[in-house]
């Protein structure tokens, strides 16, 4: 079915905002909120609702603050404003409403092409996402959340994680962890990831995963401007230290780690470039072309064909 | 978002500025490429929209250090000396020298200011944590007014040595 409201259209089955004629990346929280809300155009929507919507009901301490996020990368995917709103109105205290105009303009026609990857985000909701995009958020992220170069399943039960890392034993530390993913990739909510992959620290101290995607929050809280707190690093360089003893060095995510951690520091020296390379060409990052801080590496040492020629490459296999 | 950032020191801003604004698009609560994007509106001559895109993340971001020191470079570029210099403050100083992408392009911010030689440390700085742009360093418009001093000329002649 396809519905229009202000100069948008969404496809409510594959999940595929547009505007324009442009199609708009909108997915995760955000986009279950979105087709909510479009269900019940006109009604208040409590947050309890949602909260069951989005997490089943299940008390995760940072819910209030995850939702107020989603609700706000939906707004700025509309060019909304929650002081006058044209979409989606908050109502103090309760919750949301949809108050925009909607024209219903009837089925959707979907391509082959259409149907083959977000077709599942719409149907199974948190059953997420190959990497189509997700370079685009990766880059976003700078170094992106390590291991968020490939796809994951995220599903309302609890199950495995993100393809590179490694499950606990505790399966709420685990549901924790895929969470803090979803913040980080679907909402850019950096502090909100990493107060999140905390939590699955403290329910499973020896989550070796959890602990780096951590230490790896706090280095992107400061490459993206909220914080500037240098005795991060020294914690961050104690949590590796710890973690390079627990570890294989050959660990995709340890490597990453390293990598963040070396730049933070402005000590790219420390980590040997050649290593990446050996990992990555071995097979590292699993067949999906040079992670990000191969690009980032060469960078700074003044290269641009080479990694622009990498980069086109990367979005022609994975287009935004 | 990075390879708009290439785009953008290989010279090709409105090529970066596509890239940045596609990406922008997809992660629109993020600052991080709305900073690059900024840098490549700014190397476009394209002031007007890097103001209309800050302005429009302020009331979000205007305690986040990416934001300010975005901000602070805008308002040099516009010749606004003494508010620059209150959102380029210590503490958005603290988070350029922890960050890559911030750490040389602080040295945009003094060139613009006129101080050349706070400028210059800067880029001995970056240079000293990693960032060896130093054709992007020789090209940029805002590192203009360093392009005839000695030590500028100096500290790009000592990177591209020890590169060999």
């Amino acid at each position: 079915m396809l519905i229009e409201f202000g100069p948008f259209r969404i496809d409510k089955s594959l999940g595929k905002l547009s505007k324009g004629g442009t199609p708009i990346r909108l997915g995760g929280m955000p986009l279950k909120i979105l087709l909510y809300l479009l269900e019940r155009p006109g009604e208040a929507v409590s947050r309890g609702e949602l909260k069951k919507l989005l997490w089943n009901d299940a008390a995760y301490g940072d819910f209030e603050q995850g939702l107020s996020s989603a609700v706000n990368v939906v707004r700025r995917t509309l060019n909304d404003s929650a002081d006058q709103p044209r979409y989606i109105e908050t109502i103090p205290g309760q919750g949301y409403r949809l108050i925009a105009p909607l024209r219903s303009i009837g089925p959707a026609k979907h391509d082959a092409v259409e149907s083959s990857g977000d077709i599942r985000l719409a149907r199974t909701g948190w059953r997420f996402v190959d990497q189509t995009w997700r370079w685009g958020i990766a880059g976003a992220l700078l170094l992106g959340a390590l291991g968020a170069g490939g796809f994951w399943k995220f599903q309302s039960k609890a199950q495995g994680l993100v393809e590179g890392s490694r499950p606990s034993v505790n399966q709420e530390a685990n549901d924790q962890y895929n969470l803090a993913m979803s913040f980080l990739a679907f909402q850019n909510d950096i502090p909100l990831a990493r107060k999140t992959f905390q939590r699955a620290v403290q329910l499973y101290p020896q989550f070796t995963s959890a602990r780096l995607q951590h230490a790896n929050m706090q280095i992107l809280e400061i490459f993206t401007g909220y914080s500037n707190d240098e005795s991060v690093l020294y914690r961050v360089e104690e949590q590796v230290h710890q973690l390079e003893k627990e570890l294989p060095s050959t660990d995709g995510l340890l490597l990453g780690m390293q990598f963040q951690l070396s730049l933070a520091q402005g000590r790219l020296d420390r980590i040997s470039a050649a290593k990446i390379e050996d990992w990555w060409r071995d097979g590292g990052n699993e067949g999906r072309g040079p992670p990000v801080f191969v690009i980032i590496s060469r960078m700074l040492k003044g290269q641009v064909e080479e990694p622009i020629a990498i980069a086109r490459k990367r979005l022609v296999e994975y287009p935004m | 978002m990075l390879l708009g950032e290439l785009q953008r020191t290989q010279g090709d801003a409105k090529g970066a500025i596509q890239t940045l604004e596609r990406v922008l698009q997809q992660a629109p609560n993020h600052m991080a490429p709305a900073w690059f994007l900024t840098m490549a509106y700014l190397d476009h001559g394209r002031s007007d929209q890097a103001r209309a895109l800050l302005t429009g993340m302020r009331r979000e971001f205007e305690k986040n250090y990416l934001w300010r020191h975005a901000w602070a470079i805008l308002l040099a570029v516009e010749g606004n000396r003494e508010e620059a210099l209150q959102f380029m403050d210590a503490e958005t100083l603290k988070f350029a020298k922890l960050t890559w992408s911030a750490t040389s392009t602080t040295a945009d911010f003094y060139a613009l200011q006129g101080d050349r030689t706070k400028a210059i440390e800067w880029l001995q700085l970056g240079t000293a944590r990693g960032d060896e742009c130093v054709e992007y360093f020789g090209r940029s418009l805002r590192l203009q007014s360093l392009r005839d001093d000695l030590r500028f000329q100096s500290l790009l002649a000592s990177v591209r040595a020890r590169r060999k």
